[in-house]
């Protein structure tokens, strides 16, 4: 690591839980973000300014001008343009650094169980529930941790998976994918600065996976309700009967 | 056959006893899509719905889910 390394990481390298041995686990480490929205905007870029090495960052929608109340990503003038190549120039402005792949198309299974097997962390900041249960599979299949987070209207939900441990639960022991739900930003609408805090708490649990530090969400349920200020925690097993992490 | 009190999202109501957490779900007509529920800060897997006895003063929190992003 160069002067201009430890001068820009010195802040958390101070901190004896991460010091030289964690920024060198980031800055080895790939982390692939599906959705550059309103979680995947702070969670990218706390990844990218903290110097994690490899960002793969999937999205196949353009900037539109209602996205810009919460995806802080893009800006004004990235209208129209694809938000994997919005992101990725806002990315590199912040950390010159780091190595960015873009993948500006839906994944399908095989090429989504491709990269999250390259991936040392997955960070679920999509919008709908198909892709949720898309990317647990993936995760579960690879063995490569989750962190998962969604935010709607004034309420958050985060949790981590970690398929590396067998007690722990998948997204699907959490929620059932035969009922049909739609519950997006686009159609019930969002605050902002929910989708901050959510899209930040995600980029400080896939630090902590990475440098393997602290306790992670793993087993655990975390809500927050924003109106009203306040955090709600429940434990969170393994089903016995998951028709998903009991095949693998 | 015993009444008893249980809270439900921060309500309290009274159900009768014995009562399984499905025929609870049933019974409130609880059809929110994507749920999970939460007894006393534990989440209930969904396959031991059918198992899992209500019991006097149960805080129940029903989670909906979330998907946005």
């Amino acid at each position: 690591m160069n002067d201009e390394q430890l001068l820009r990481y010195s802040r958390q390298m101070m901190l004896p839980e991460i010091d030289a041995e964690g920024q060198q686990r980031l800055t080895d480490a790939r982390v692939l973000i599906i959705g550059l929205g309103g979680l995947g905007s702070p969670s990218s870029m706390y990844l990218a300014s903290a110097g994690v090495g490899h960002l793969v960052l999937v999205d196949f929608d353009k900037v539109d001008l209602s996205n810009l109340q919460r995806q802080i990503i893009h800006s004004t003038p990235d209208i129209g343009r694809p938000k994997t190549e919005s992101a990725r120039e806002t990315l590199k402005t912040l950390n010159p650094e780091i190595k960015i792949t873009t993948i500006d198309h839906a994944l399908d299974e095989k090429e989504l169980l491709e990269q999250a097997r390259l991936a040392d962390v997955i960070i679920d900041a999509s919008d709908n529930f198909r892709t949720r249960f898309a990317i647990n599979k993936a995760s579960v299949e690879s063995k490569t941790p989750l962190v998962s987070g969604a935010a709607i209207r004034f309420e958050g939900q985060i949790s981590v998976f970690d398929p590396r441990n067998d007690e722990s639960p998948c997204y699907r022991c959490l929620y059932n994918d035969d009922v049909a739900t739609q519950e997006t930003c686009t159609a019930n609408g969002v605050i902002a600065p929910l989708l901050g805090i959510i899209g930040s708490i995600q980029a400080n649990e896939a630090m902590k996976l990475i440098m393997n530090i602290g306790e992670t969400l793993n087993g655990k349920l975390m809500l927050l309700d924003v109106m009203h200020m306040e955090w709600n925690q429940a434990r969170l097993g393994k089903d016995p009967k998951c028709p998903v992490c009991n095949h693998f | 056959m015993k009444e008893i009190e249980i809270i439900i999202n921060g309500k309290s109501i009274s159900v009768t006893e014995p009562i399984s957490l499905q025929q609870l779900i049933k019974q409130l007509e609880i059809n929110k899509g994507k749920f999970a529920v939460d007894i006393n800060g534990q989440i209930i897997p969904k396959s031991e719905y059918q198992n899992c006895d209500i019991r006097e003063h149960d805080n129940i929190e029903i989670v909906v889910a979330v998907g946005g992003g």
